[in-house]
């Protein structure tokens, strides 16, 4: 009784896996799709093919807001015998319309294959752009999608972003490049941590004003400086700084790796370099019935690495250079936070974080509003620099 | 046959069902909603409480099955309630396990269809699903017990493995300060995150089950603290990993931190595969303990041995879990099925345990007297 | 007579004592067969009529012509009549006369004529009612060699013949030892053949022994063609994909495991010897593994589960990724993959399907094929077909990788059932992989684990010692402690005596 039972639940079972067969739904096999890998977005201006179907007719509803530049891989290009081929290995095409989703599913309306967000590793945003947009609207497609990876990275790019998306030589495809070039980041203090889409998402919630890392492009040819600076409030752009001011604020962050410090000595004129080993940056709240002041105490030790000067091994000569490179160093960070203080009057190097942590009951009450509070507040530096070495040589 | 004793579970095979039991959807959408209910990073200390409670409770329900041992819930519960009570009561814990057991599938189907089968209709997800899981049951609680053993390794192995690895992008900035807002968001947390550890009921009907029922106390704190552990290390993860801002309106924070980072140069550089595979076999053991528990409280209620009851009961599962429409639904059903554990097994166990207590203490006046 | 002339055998079961009758009686049950022979002659030159009956092929003929019929032909002298006077005939030639080591006296026809055809000689003598069997059979056998299939690195290179007293026999001599018994039971209904059960009396877990008994018992078959009809006559479970008796060639694999508590089954005519019961660890161990020190021992026991894995999985998973979730390789991967499967005409199901149903072929064939060739078959034929598909588009390069590391994974496999095991077992995950992708892949794990949960070996759970988890067992499992801390049985059989005697 029961083995006939079984049997026949046996039979059910084969039938009912038979029924699956009838359909691999979500299969599409890899080669017939394309692989998006970078995202540039650019203010709306309708690209020359755009214009001629346009023209013929071939056109929907809707306003020139945005011009997305989207990056594929050439598969044609990834074979293994087609190396070296001489055929670029990627391929833009650039849509432009006021809903991103609508554009990505009108570009099955152009192209053979469907896109996949899968394997996107980069999206640049005009700055231009992005002082009248803001940066949530115009990712929010992005970031809720299932298909695009949380761990993919947004940048600024001071001119049109598209120009970051191209390169001159056919081995590299833009979008690797970038990506790799943050990679870096651990030989230049002035490449700033990479800000990833799931960080985007926290920013958005906080209100808290960040840094987003600028590109400049010429030519095919890419160069990180500098960073945007993005209204916590608001998600637009509130200014971008240059490389000094960028500097400055990596070394408030404890940035450790890749920072050289360049002093110039005074009677010889010439420069010398201390190249950071250890850098630690403490900001400390200082809470007077509440007036809020800061302490900002930097210490480090490092190495000379290069000198255009002669170098001895004396320990007045190492003082010396020492109070020198700290008063380099002072210099650069006061630039930097006359900038984001008084200039901008934005805190995008931490001083709020270090409120929230140590006083947060005070923290609740200034939240709101910190960032007026933050341009008033007084700054106390303490700056020491040790060095350790002059690297491999031995001066007497 | 042979010696194994037939229905009978060993120790380690105790522990390892309740843990498997806990561990289940819960633990993808565990930081947000202890995060909501906190608001402050603090909230992994409201999983730890959590924990402790849903431990304190286990006790409660370890010592009561004990006192009638060899029998489950279902049984004994009618000895001390009378039949009407105690058959109400034994029939509202099957529809509690059935409802749990639609409640896991439907996440999962959801959660799948999400992220790995956007185009596959849903039957096609659980119907394979809930054939696997008859095929299973039909080897009562000793193949049950033994696969759990087989799925909980795994489970332990990878979990650690891509925990650790999100490491990297852990910014300790996100989970300080510490208790800056005092203990009271705690508090108003761990009405939350106990939801999740609701699974101690599970030793209503495991201790008849065990080969040394005594030991069944220690068992139950380490197969609590095992999921407990689990989940602090979740939590504290993503909430370091994505902060506090991040956790909010991200609907499963957990699989959020792990698509966040990718490792170039090892063989996989995306991990999600590999989570998504190892807690689709914790739903699937936390449905089968379900489904079994529920099947065998109609079969102890009607009294016969019936194969009959493992054919409906998946039907069942599936139209339960066909309900809510929308995935906002979906949380809701279970917010409900949190809310009545909480109060159900709270309440009745202690209240059973001291009628108990009571009932035998006037059984020994009245025999001495 | 019946009234259509024929004859019927006698309903007498027994001999009657006269030879003339006694013969017509065997006449009839063997005189078509012209390889039974009967020689008649009279006792030591006296009145006495015997009759000697012999199969010509399977009776040593030398030991007729040397050491019987001599004996019997030679006249009587005084002391031999005294004997014979008072012990009786069958007797004094039994006990004081012939010199054959096995001699048994029968009253039966029915045992007298099976016991001729399977090479013993029969000798009636007139006025008795027994007949006496000699055990004069000669061996026709192989001479002992390593089995092939089997083959170990550092071992003794000896494997089981056809001949089952050779088998026996090189069971005795492994070791000295009292307590291995061997018992035998006979199968078959219509032609029937010996097997014997062997065991060491003093550990073996008695329950275990009567279950074994009991299901040989059971047998209800006409031949037993090899010992392989016996496995699946006894295993609990026919439509399991797993073998729930193993089977070798080799006996130091059948020693180890009697000295486990387990049983052995030798039969007559293959040199295949099962062992019962079995875990899934056992398929994927070695003598090697114990053989060699225990941290080369451990991590080549890991390699073979590793490639177990990856026989059973790969395709699927190739299949899923390709097919499902190309998110979830690296990216290069995923564009030099996609790249050179450009202009492949089929999905990724089809192509893995096509490649392994060839593999499959090539294997088959390769067995087929006298030694020599049929190893240059496999890799010509994998690496050339493979070589000119991928050439013609038909197939992508990645694809020939994926195929010949799962084909070269499943040699690795050291037990022969286990591994044909896994290669159908991988048609039933690419079939999930095609439909669910990595969910199908998890599910078909799950199928998988739930089904090696419920299975049984003669009341052994089939996935012991991992589940259900005894600490004491882990020793030989995963890794393979040293053999000074080995020192206990493993405690799923139960023996008599749990400590292994140092």
């Amino acid at each position: 009784m029961i083995n006939l039972l079984r049997r026949k639940l046996k039979i059910a079972l084969a039938v009912a896996m038979l029924f699956s067969l009838s359909g691999c739904w979500s299969s599409k096999e890899i080669e017939d799709l394309t692989f998006n890998v970078g995202i540039a977005i650019d203010k709306g201006e309708e690209p020359s093919e755009e214009k001629d179907f346009e023209m013929k007719g071939a056109t929907y509803k809707k306003k020139d807001e945005i011009t997305v530049t989207y990056q594929y891989v050439n598969i044609a290009t990834t074979k293994p015998e087609a190396q070296g081929a001489g055929k670029k290995k990627y391929i833009n095409i650039s849509e432009s319309g006021d809903s991103n989703h609508q554009m990505v599913r009108d570009l099955s309306l152009r192209q053979e294959r469907p896109v996949t967000f899968l394997h996107t590793k980069v999206i640049v945003i005009n700055s231009e752009l992005l002082k009248q947009k803001s940066l949530k609207e115009l990712l929010d497609y992005y970031l809720w999608d299932n298909e695009l990876r949380p761990s993919c990275l947004v940048f600024v790019s001071n001119g049109p972003a598209k120009e970051v998306l191209e390169s001159n030589t056919t081995e590299i495809i833009p979008a690797f490049r970038l990506s790799g070039m943050i990679d870096n980041s651990y030989r230049n203090i002035k490449i700033l941590e990479p800000m990833s889409l799931s960080k985007l998402k926290g920013k958005f919630n906080s209100g808290e004003s960040y840094l987003l890392q600028n590109i400049y492009s010429v030519d095919g040819e890419i160069k990180l400086s500098g960073a945007a600076i993005i209204n916590g409030k608001n998600n637009l752009l509130l200014a971008t700084i240059n490389e000094d001011v960028l500097h400055g604020i990596s070394l408030l962050k404890s940035k450790t790796t890749g920072g050289l410090i360049k002093a110039t000595d005074e009677t010889s004129g010439e420069v010398f370099i201390y190249e950071v080993e250890e850098l630690t940056t403490k900001i400390i709240p200082i809470i007077n019935k509440d007036k809020i002041s800061f302490e900002l105490d930097i210490h480090s030790t490092g190495r000379i690495s290069e000198s255009w000067m002669n170098l001895s091994k004396t320990p007045a000569f190492i003082n010396d250079i020492e109070k020198l490179i700290e008063l380099e160093t002072e210099k650069i960070i006061k630039n930097a936070i006359k900038t984001i203080q008084k200039d901008l009057q934005v805190d995008v190097a931490g001083f709020g974080n270090q409120v929230r942590i140590k006083y947060p009951q005070l923290w609740q009450k200034v939240k709101n509003n910190w960032d007026e509070v933050f341009s008033e507040v007084p700054i106390h530096y303490s700056i020491k620099m040790e060095v350790t070495d002059f690297g491999y040589r031995d001066e007497n | 046959m042979f010696t194994l004793k037939k229905n009978k579970i060993t120790n380690v095979q105790t522990v390892v069902i309740i843990t498997n039991y806990i561990l289940a959807a819960g633990i993808l959408t565990l930081p947000r909603t202890s995060v909501e209910a906190v608001k402050t990073p603090d909230a992994w200390i409201s999983v730890l409480l959590g924990g402790v409670i849903s431990i304190l409770l286990g006790i409660i329900m370890v010592k009561l099955s004990q006192r009638f041992p060899e029998k489950t819930f279902y049984q004994y519960c009618p000895e001390l309630l009378g039949k009407v009570f105690g058959t109400l009561l034994s029939c509202f814990l099957i529809v509690y396990f059935l409802t749990i057991a639609a409640f896991e599938l439907r996440v999962l189907v959801e959660v799948t269809s999400y992220l790995l089968l956007e185009e596959t209709p849903r039957w096609a997800i659980t119907i394979p699903f809930l054939w696997i899981g008859v095929y299973l049951l039909a080897g009562g609680i000793n193949s049950l017990a033994r696969m759990f053993e087989i799925i909980f390794p795994i489970t332990v192995f990878f979990f650690l493995l891509i925990i650790m690895m999100s490491f990297k992008i852990i910014e300790p900035d996100n989970l300080r300060p510490f208790l800056g807002a005092g203990i009271l968001p705690i508090m108003k947390g761990v009405k939350s995150t106990i939801i999740s550890f609701i699974g101690a009921e599970i030793m209503l009907l495991l201790v008849a089950f065990m080969e040394e029922p005594k030991k069944a106390v220690k068992l139950v704190m380490l197969g609590v603290a095992i999921p407990t552990i689990f989940a602090l290390i979740t939590v504290v993860m993503v909430i370091g990993a994505l902060s506090v801002n991040g956790v909010f309106h991200q609907t499963w924070p957990t699989l959020e931190l792990i698509r966040s980072y990718e490792i170039e140069g090892l063989i996989f550089e995306r991990f999600e595969s590999f989570l998504l595979v190892i807690w689709t076999m914790q739903i699937f053991s936390t449905f089968c303990i379900t489904y079994f528990s529920s099947a065998l409280g109609l079969n102890q209620l009607l009294k016969r041995e019936s194969r009959l009851v493992l054919l409906v009961l998946p039907a069942i599962i599936y139209i339960i879990s066909s309900i809510p429409k929308s995935i906002f639904e979906v949380f809701k059903l279970g917010d409900y099925i949190g809310k009545i554990s909480i109060v159900f097994f709270t309440v009745i166990p202690l209240f059973l345990l001291l009628l108990a207590k009571w009932k035998v203490s006037s059984n020994d006046q009245s025999s001495s007297s | 007579m019946r009234r259509d002339g024929k004859k019927t055998p006698s309903s007498n079961p027994n001999f009657i004592g006269v030879l003339e009758l006694d013969k017509a009686l065997l006449q009839e049950r063997l005189g078509k067969n012209s390889d039974v022979l009967f020689r008649e002659f009279k006792l030591k030159k006296s009145n006495v009529s015997c009759l000697l009956i012999f199969l010509n092929g399977l009776c040593n003929r030398k030991t007729i012509d040397k050491d019987i019929l001599p004996v019997l032909l030679e006249p009587f002298d005084l002391d031999d009549l005294e004997l014979l006077k008072l012990t009786g005939k069958i007797d004094f030639i039994k006990k004081y006369l012939l010199p054959i080591s096995e001699i048994k006296d029968t009253n039966s026809i029915e045992n007298v004529t099976s016991k001729i055809l399977t090479g013993d000689a029969a000798l009636l003598i007139d006025g008795c009612e027994n007949a006496l069997l000699l055990g004069i059979k000669e061996e026709k056998t192989r001479s002992i060699e390593e089995p092939p299939s089997e083959s170990v690195v550092r071992g003794p290179r000896l494997g089981f013949t056809e001949s089952l007293s050779v088998n026996m026999g090189i069971l005795r001599n492994s070791a000295e030892n009292k307590d291995l018994i061997m018992l035998e039971l006979p199968v078959g209904k219509r032609a029937k053949k010996s097997l014997v059960i062997s065991y060491l009396n003093e550990i073996v877990n008695p329950r275990l022994l009567e279950e074994i008994k009991r299901r040989i018992n059971k047998i209800d078959i006409d031949y037993v063609a090899d010992s392989g009809y016996v496995e699946q006559l006894v295993e609990d479970n026919f439509l399991s994909p797993f073998p729930q008796v193993q089977s070798t060639e080799r006996p130091d694999r059948v020693m180890a495991a009697l000295m486990e508590g387990r049983v052995a089954i030798l039969l007559d005519g293959s040199p295949f010897a099962l062992i019962a019961p079995v875990t899934f660890s056992m398929l994927l161990q070695s003598p090697d593994d114990y053989y060699e020190r225990w941290i080369p021992g451990t991590l080549v026991r890991n390699l073979r589960l590793m490639a177990a894995i990856i026989s059973l999985l790969g395709p699927s998973l190739y299949i899923s990724f390709i097919s499902f979730h190309p998110g979830l390789i690296p990216t290069k991967l995923a564009m030099s993959i996609a790249g050179s499967r450009e202009g492949v005409p089929f999905p990724a199901f089809i192509e893995a399907l096509m490649m392994e149903i060839s593999i499959e072929i090539l294997r088959e064939a390769g067995l087929r094929l006298p030694k020599p060739i049929g190893q240059a078959i496999g890799i010509v034929g994998g690496l050339i077909i493979g070589e000119a598909a991928v050439r013609a588009g038909i197939v992508s390069s990645i694809m020939i990788i994926v195929v010949a590391l799962t084909a070269i994974s499943s040699f690795a496999i050291p037990q022969y059932n286990a591994g044909i095991a896994l290669r159908y077992l991988r048609f039933v995950s690419m079939i999930f992989a095609a439909t669910l992708g990595l969910y199908g892949v998890t599910l078909f794990f799950l199928l998988l684990c739930s089904h090696l949960v419920r299975l049984e070996s003669f009341g052994v759970p089939y996935t012991s010692p991992a589940v259900p988890f005894r600490f004491k067992d882990m020793k030989d499992f995963l890794i393979r402690a040293p053999i000074a801390m080995m020192q206990r049985r493993p405690s799923i059989l139960e023996t008599k005596d749990p400590k292994r005697k140092k």
